[in-house]
């Protein structure tokens, strides 16, 4: 417990470098902005603002990325507590009761209770992160190429599981992301592959001009066709004072105890593989129903403080849990740390159980710029209420030609090349059509992010038992995530088969 | 049964299509198991080519004549700011490209006043050259203007 103080501690005076501390004040800024404008969501805010941080070393790089990743959990809360368009999945909950308060004519107030819910319940995901970040990476480094496919292939699936009603289609996206990451040389044997004779996809696809494709540019077709006469709603334009903000200490007390339930609840959500901030948000917001129920001033729905602050703790806390298996197992929780990891690689680190022993400054940096992010993001956006506000009520009509300049000077600043920017269109176009026909993309993104570890270790696997299925069956470790990988793959078939006789 | 196919029923028989090409090179051209070095590097993507056929394969039969995909008209607007931002880059580099176009959008399409348009264009050109151009120092392309 010391040993890991220490090097939390060591991660404190990286992140309080000149350097690293300005960028996560300058990610905190910027993710607060990008969060707070309805329908962009941390997944975009991410995608659009990852080329910013090219210019910069690893580990202030990485640390902007976590902190605009983090500020956007927080913005996302500003357009569903006061237009109700939640800016991201996981401020869904937050929006019932957080517009609901604002329609009673407390926004002000409802903008406090979920930045500080959001405090305590990040505050809690970091001290769990601090303690078993390093506890799941011990434990992953009795992983070895067997164990690792596995874990990838449950990654995968995980993913694909959780998104909608239909986990084929989720597979179906798995498995288009592998073969786009397959374009290029292949890092195992150096043998160019997939190129169809082209030098532009020699160095296989960048996954910066991808990821803004896929998901900036497909935003815009959403927006464009968003309805219009949402945007007047005339809630917004109340004005916030900072002393209309301000909570009563019964409201604090109100407040507090949901926050914790909810950090504790969400943060052990956001270790799960595949669950993240939207499945902890919702979870916890149903457990708050169930323990608080009938002891609230009003029905949680309605405009309880209670469920707000589960709803908003809950999200953050997962955020900052989704980091443990990110740094220790190189495993993306959601299609906004799937992001992270993709910046991650770029930068030459390979997260997984060596990365707490081969590049500590980075991981304590990180978890430590973390803590700082968190304490920023609150003074910020609770400093800033009523600019946040204006925010808000930029129109889309501003909006939508404004993210499709920064998609293509982002495409375009990541490798210096309109091949990026060709990636960034086609992956825009695909990213329509593919919503258009219910296939989902974050299971892709996710599956292009993972694919060379799962590549590798599967080839090292065989290589080593010289082509043996039975090596990924003589390991305990391998066989606990078979059985969870099945158990992923066969209940959702089961569901289906189940629902058609039931239909029948 | 053609009239019950759908565009969610053609992106799959596309997906197929995909998954056959990556499987017939990773088991042809790009070798897949060599006795001397195992898995080579078709291997890993004909395995997940024919993973692809089987999963588009059983999606188009659930989706024949159950989906109906439309796709909004307003969509065309994108495209076309798309093709006009490619031309004008053409023409006079990407960064003016890109300033023209909001010009335009915010004229044309979303109709405001001209102060309003040009106060928002140079708010936001402003940031976007300061980061990009002069912090970041990004090489934009000049288009053919550059070349005179």
């Amino acid at each position: 417990m010391m040993e890991t103080l220490q090097l939390l501690g060591q991660g404190f005076v990286v992140a309080f470098s000149l350097q690293n501390l300005g960028a996560a004040l300058f990610g905190g800024i910027l993710g607060l902005i990008v969060g707070a404008m309805p329908g962009i969501g941390s997944l975009a805010g991410c995608a659009l603002l990852l080329p910013l941080t090219f210019h910069f070393n690893p580990t202030t790089a990485i640390i902007m990325l976590g902190s605009i990743y983090y500020a956007n959990m927080f913005g996302g809360a500003f357009s569903a507590i006061l237009i109700n368009i939640p800016g991201d999945a996981p401020a869904i909950m937050t929006a019932l009761d957080g517009f609901s308060m604002t329609k009673k004519g407390q926004p002000g107030k409802a903008l406090f209770i979920s930045n500080y819910a959001s405090f305590i319940g990040g505050f809690i995901g970091m001290v769990i992160l601090v303690f078993l970040g390093p506890a799941l990476a011990s434990f992953g480094l009795n992983f070895g190429p067997s164990e690792m496919t596995v874990l990838m292939l449950v990654a995968m699936t995980s993913i694909s599981w959780l998104v909608g009603e239909n986990p084929i289609s989720g597979i179906v996206a798995t498995c288009l992301g592998i073969m786009i990451s397959t374009l290029g040389i292949d890092i195992v044997s150096g043998q160019i592959r997939y190129n169809f004779g082209s030098i532009w996809l020699l160095g296989g696809i960048n996954f910066v001009p991808l990821v803004i494709g896929f998901i900036g540019m497909t935003q815009l077709f959403d927006l464009v066709v968003q309805d219009r006469a949402k945007e007047k709603i005339s809630y917004v334009d109340v004005k916030i004072r900072f002393r209309d903000t301000l909570l009563t200490k019964d409201e604090y007390k109100r407040a507090t105890r949901p926050s914790i339930t909810a950090g504790l609840l969400g943060t052990f959500v956001g270790f799960l593989p595949g669950a993240g901030a939207t499945a902890a948000s919702f979870l916890c917001y149903a457990v708050e129903k169930k323990l608080s129920n009938g002891k609230t001033l009003v029905p949680l729905g309605q405009g309880a403080i209670e469920g707000l602050a589960a709803s908003e703790s809950a999200n953050n806390a997962a955020a900052a849990g989704a980091f443990g298996p990110l740094l220790a197992l190189g495993i993306p929780g959601s299609g906004t740390t799937a992001v992270l990891l993709g910046g991650l690689m770029m930068w030459g680190l390979n997260p997984g159980p060596m990365l707490f022993s081969t590049n500590p400054d980075f991981a304590w940096g990180l978890i430590a710029s973390l803590f700082i992010s968190n304490i920023l993001s609150l003074a910020i956006s609770l400093g800033c209420i009523p600019w946040l506000q204006k925010i808000v009520r930029v129109p889309i009509g501003v909006m939508i030609p404004s993210i499709l300049v920064i998609c293509f000077i982002g495409a375009y600043s990541t490798s210096n090349s309109m091949f990026g920017v060709v990636v960034m269109l086609v992956g825009g176009f695909l990213g329509y059509i593919f919503g258009k026909c219910s296939l989902p993309t974050a299971p892709l993104l996710l599956a292009f992010v993972l694919s060379s570890t799962l590549e590798t270790n599967l080839r090292r696997a065989f290589l080593t038992s010289n082509g043996n299925l039975a090596v990924f069956l003589q390991r305990p470790i391998t066989d606990v995530f078979l059985v969870i990988f099945l158990i992923m793959v066969l209940v959702p078939a089961g569901r289906a088969i189940y629902n058609k006789v039931k239909k029948n | 049964m053609l009239r019950k196919l759908n565009w969610r029923c053609v992106l799959f028989i596309a997906t197929a299509i995909l998954g056959i090409i990556w499987a017939v090179l990773g088991f042809g051209t790009y070798g897949f198991w060599s006795e001397a070095e195992g898995p080579g590097a078709g291997f890993f993507p004909a395995i997940v080519g024919c993973a692809l056929v089987f999963f588009s394969v059983v999606e188009f039969i659930k989706s024949i004549g159950k989906y109906e995909v439309k796709f909004d008209k307003e969509a065309l607007f994108i495209v076309a700011s798309v093709a006009l931002i490619l031309v004008l880059n053409f023409l006079v580099g990407l960064l003016l490209a890109l300033l023209i176009y909001y010009v335009i959008w915010l004229k044309c399409v979303e109709k405001y006043p001209w102060k309003k348009v040009i106060l928002i264009t140079l708010f936001y050109g402003a940031i976007m050259y300061g980061i990009f151009s002069a912090w970041l120092q990004v090489p934009f392309p000049t288009g053919l203007i550059g070349l005179i």
